[in-house]
């Protein structure tokens, strides 16, 4: 039965029935290509967040008092040095400085440039920096949100920032630096350790926590054990546990997200069970003609199971497409903020595309079942049109 | 080749609106007759067409073609009988107006599973039986009413029934085209159909190739 | 309760609940039909009860269709919640972590099951001019929502009792290397593997014969053979790693999602075998198909599972 002929007459109906299939078109294109917008964004911000945290080293060791993270002492790198399985340790200074009273902050990282850094991003943020002459005097390598800010401020070629003992540091603007997406780096400050540690009011002998890599996994357990065992005010932050809780975040935005799409869903079935339903004396003529020639209820079933099918799928094809060229094509105006957030500086970030096949399936099921659902009751109501009744 | 037994049709049974159309009819038709049916609107004319050709289901009694009794037949088997055996013309053609005329003879060899290229060769066969073919690409809104008839004629032949009802055929044509129609009666009787038409055009009155006529009123054959 | 908030989850979790909506009306349809048939009467009551069938038909092909398809996706959706049960290399730490993860796994391929014979029967009934088989398939019908009914409320026990807190134990403690190496029966592996290519055999013969009774059964014998083979042989080769025992990971991509394919085709010559058997005793029919649909989806299997350790060897001179 699927040949030419019955494809013919098939469209030829979509076509004479178009009125009717065009406003739930329309409603299931804009349905699919918000749902379709929010998930790609959100994939593509989780993968660029867990593919930055590869880059994170496997403990992150800060000191604990009263419940709050407090400067943690040096000295006891040597002792993390010694315990069997640690490869690398290395203290770390970093930190935020608030620059208005409405919250809004720079992150401030010191970097020891004749270290090697374990962070392999920022390491290909200044491999192509001249070191010597950034460290002959107070310099900083800041972020694109950074330098628009200051801009902004009249700050063009270098701050003053406001020290803890009073004091005031001018350092110098000496170049911008911007990792592939904007999402990190927006409002990042690079400056060398010392002076990040003057800024931050950080002494000699503290570090604002101290990073560990343990290059095998079997190990790890045990010497976070070993750690706390030793140091009762210390917390060990692992990578493990950094990607769980970016995973549960991710999951928990786009749930709440899902939750809410849901009810838009139950409401379009109910509106689809509606228009399907809604059967003219035409239709039943149409109905009465196919049967009087010959068609079964079977035929007439599968003729108008596969025009609304039609209609649900192009919908949906055409609202990821949709969805795709917005998110990856304009970079989602308008609906990025939902996810970027107003609350830091302002961001100016561009999505890089990620194709999940598992994830258009799943918006495939999400859509279709349901639309299925809604039109088997409509369809069958037509099917069974009394072919006596309706050609009188 | 068609016996009609102790054939029995009420609609909506037990109810305010119930409706006898057929009593008690008995009738016999020979295979390659023609036989007409005559009777006022509402005499039960279509009602029986309609159930010979399974589209309707009979309240009791039996309706044998063939040595099949189709009256009970579920419906996609009534429906696979009907497709292959029967050819109905309406009085309305009931046609598609928005597809051509080839395209709406085809729609009724699409449930018998041909593939496109014998569909299109019987499709072809039955227009010219029907000397509709140089109108095969024309639209069906633009045909006269007698072009309208040989496309639904064509139609009714496309799947080589062995039988074919008409109801109220020249109902809505003219003298001419009325005794064009009679005309095609008589070559299809030739090409080994039995043919059933109900009407009461006085046209059918004067046809010499009849072999049957029955009168019916209120549902019975008289 | 957390992961529930995967999307995955949640869109699994949506289509099963509206497909189990449908089920309801369908079964609602079911008990109305069997109740009022009669197929001899020519009352408008029967024909508008006919009518129904088509509907509820209608509903229960299309939902089936879904619930097949939901099958592999539920085997993805979990495999996707190894990133969050700490500990889980893949779906089998996955099924481990919640209530009746098993059970549940178990329990949809039995209803997979029988929704393949309930799609038998109706063909067949469809096909006769009297509707021989319509209460005995409506009747199964119900059968089935009851065993539906069951799942879904396992479906939200399970997915609710994840715990994302508490370690999963991985493949090489529940399938014993690390543990204790047994095999089931005590039997060694070249038992096994013998084991295997005889019922393969005997259920060839069998089905030649058409023996539906022993053939189901050797059918079960075969299953349960497989899957023991699988895991302690034929994986090992898929996953190029003799401690590397696990039913699922064959599902991934890095191994081209070769576990859809050999457990399809295990299922469905499985299936084949054992149906005749429960046609038998439904609707006191045989279909002679159905033992040749067999002998290929197991011949196929068979097959498959063979290639892996021949082109391993071919490619390295040794088996593992």
């Amino acid at each position: 039965m699927n040949n030419s002929s019955f494809l013919n007459f098939l469209f030829l109906l979509i076509y004479k029935h178009r009125a009717k299939h065009l406003a739930i078109f329309i409603i299931l294109l804009i349905l699919v290509a918000l749902l379709s917008s929010t998930l790609f964004i959100t994939s593509s911000i989780k993968k660029e967040v867990l593919d930055t945290l590869d880059a994170q080293p496997d403990f992150i060791v800060q000191k604990i008092r009263g419940g709050r993270s407090v400067d943690i002492d040096t000295d006891i790198v040597e002792e993390f040095r010694s315990i069997r399985g640690v490869m690398e340790v290395k203290p770390r200074v970093f930190g935020r400085y608030f620059v208005t009273d409405k919250m809004q902050y720079f992150t401030i990282v010191g970097i020891d440039f004749f270290e090697e850094s374990m962070d392999k991003k920022l390491k290909k943020v200044f491999e192509n920096l001249d070191i010597k002459k950034f460290l002959e005097k107070d310099n900083m390598l800041v972020g694109d949100g950074v330098k628009k800010f200051l801009a902004q401020k009249h700050y063009k070629k270098y701050m003053h920032f406001k020290t803890p003992d009073a004091g005031v540091k001018k350092v110098y603007i000496y170049d911008t630096f911007k990792d592939d997406t904007n999402l990190i780096s927006n409002d990042l400050i690079i400056t060398d350790i010392e002076l990040a540690r003057e800024i931050l009011g950080i002494s000699k002998t503290k570090a604002t926590d101290i990073i560990l890599n343990i290059p095998n996994d079997a190990e790890q357990d045990n010497i976070k054990l070993k750690l706390l065992s030793k140091h009762y005010d210390t917390r060990v932050i692992t990578k493990k546990d950094i990607e769980n809780s970016y995973e549960y975040l991710f999951n928990y935005k786009s749930g709440v997200f899902l939750l809410l799409f849901m009810i838009c869903i139950l409401t379009f079935m109910i509106i689809l069970y509606q228009r399907y339903s809604m059967i003219n004396s035409n239709d039943k003529k149409e109905i009465a003609t196919l049967r009087s020639i010959g068609w079964s209820i079977k035929d007439i079933l599968k003729l108008k199971v596969l025009e609304t099918l039609f209609i649900g799928i192009w919908a949906f094809v055409l609202g990821v497409i949709l969805a795709f060229v917005f998110v990856f094509g304009f970079n989602a105006p308008f609906l990025k903020e939902v996810f970027i957030g107003f609350n830091n500086l302002e961001n100016s970030v561009t999505f890089s595309p990620v194709i999940d096949f598992g994830l258009l399936f799943s918006l495939f099921l999400f859509f279709i079942v349901p639309f299925v659902a809604s039109i088997l009751i409509p369809v069958w109501k037509i099917a069974i049109t009394d072919p006596i009744e309706a050609m009188k | 080749m068609i016996e009609i037994k102790n054939l029995n049709m009420t609609f909506n049974p037990d109810s305010q609106k119930e409706f006898k159309a057929l009593k008690n009819i008995n009738l016999s038709i020979e295979k390659n007759n023609l036989t007409i049916i005559k009777g006022v609107s509402g005499s039960g004319k279509s009602t029986l067409l309609s159930l010979i050709s399974a589209l309707l289901k009979p309240t009791s009694g039996e309706i044998i073609v063939d040595a099949h009794n189709i009256a009970k037949l579920p419906e996609h088997h009534a429906s696979k009988f009907r497709a292959k055996n029967i050819g109905f013309i309406f009085q309305s053609f009931n046609l598609f107006d928005s597809l051509s005329v080839s395209e709406n003879i085809s729609l009724a060899l699409i449930p018998l599973g041909f593939n496109p290229n014998e569909i299109s060769q019987k499709t072809q066969k039955a227009m010219k039986i029907a000397n509709i073919d140089h109108k095969s690409n024309q639209n069906v809104n633009n045909l006269s009413g007698g072009e309208k008839q040989r496309c639904a004629i064509a139609r009714a032949l496309v799947n080589e029934p062995k039988i074919i009802l008409c109801d109220e055929p020249t109902a809505n044509l003219d003298e001419a085209n009325s005794l064009k129609f009679i005309q095609t009666l008589k070559m299809l009787k030739s090409l080994d159909k039995t043919l059933i038409i109900a009407t009461h055009d006085p046209l059918f009155e004067k046809i010499s190739f009849a072999d049957k006529i029955v009168h019916m009123k209120d549902g019975e054959i008289l | 309760m957390e992961v529930f908030l995967s999307n995955r989850v949640l869109i699994y979790i949506f289509s099963e609940s509206v497909l189990f909506v449908l089920f309801i009306i369908a079964v609602i349809g079911s008990i109305s039909i069997i109740r009022g048939w009669d197929f001899n009467a020519s009352t408008s009551k029967q024909y508008a009860l006919e009518k129904r069938a088509y509907l509820i038909i209608l509903i229960i092909i299309f939902s089936l269709v879904f619930k097949i398809a939901l099958m592999p996706y539920f085997a993805y959706t979990i495999d996707s919640l190894k990133a969050l049960v700490p500990g889980a290399m893949c779906a089998t730490g996955v099924l481990e972590s919640g209530d009746f993860g098993k059970e549940l796994l178990f329990l949809k391929l039995v209803i997979l099951f029988f929704i393949g014979i309930w799609l038998i029967i109706n063909h067949k009934d469809l096909q006769a001019t009297n509707y021989p088989y319509l209460k005995a398939k409506f009747w199964f019908f119900i059968f089935i929502f009851l065993l539906l009914g069951f799942e879904f409320v396992l479906d939200i026990v399970y997915f609710s009792t994840i715990n994302i807190q508490k370690s999963a134990k991985c493949c090489s403690a529940i399938f014993g290397v690390l543990g204790d190496d047994t095999l089931p029966f005590g039997l060694n592996i070249y038992m096994l593997l013998a084991l295997f290519y005889l019922l393969f055999i005997l259920n060839l013969v069998l089905s030649f014969q058409k023996r539906y009774l022993l053939l189901a059964i050797s059918s079960f014998a075969f299953l349960y053979i497989s899957y023991q083979t699988i895991i302690h042989f034929f994986g090992t080769y898929i996953y190029q790693l003799p401690t590397h025992r696990c039913p699922f990971c064959m599902l991934q991509t890095e191994y081209f999602y070769i576990g859809y394919l050999l457990w399809a085709t295990l299922f469905l010559g499985v299936f084949f075998g054992i149906s005749n058997l429960i046609l038998k005793i439904l609707i006191k029919k045989e279909i002679l198909n159905l033992y040749r649909y067999s002998q290929v989806f197991n011949t196929i299997f068979v097959i498959l599972c063979s290639l892996y350790p021949l082109i391993y060897f071919i490619k390295n001179g040794v088996f593992l």
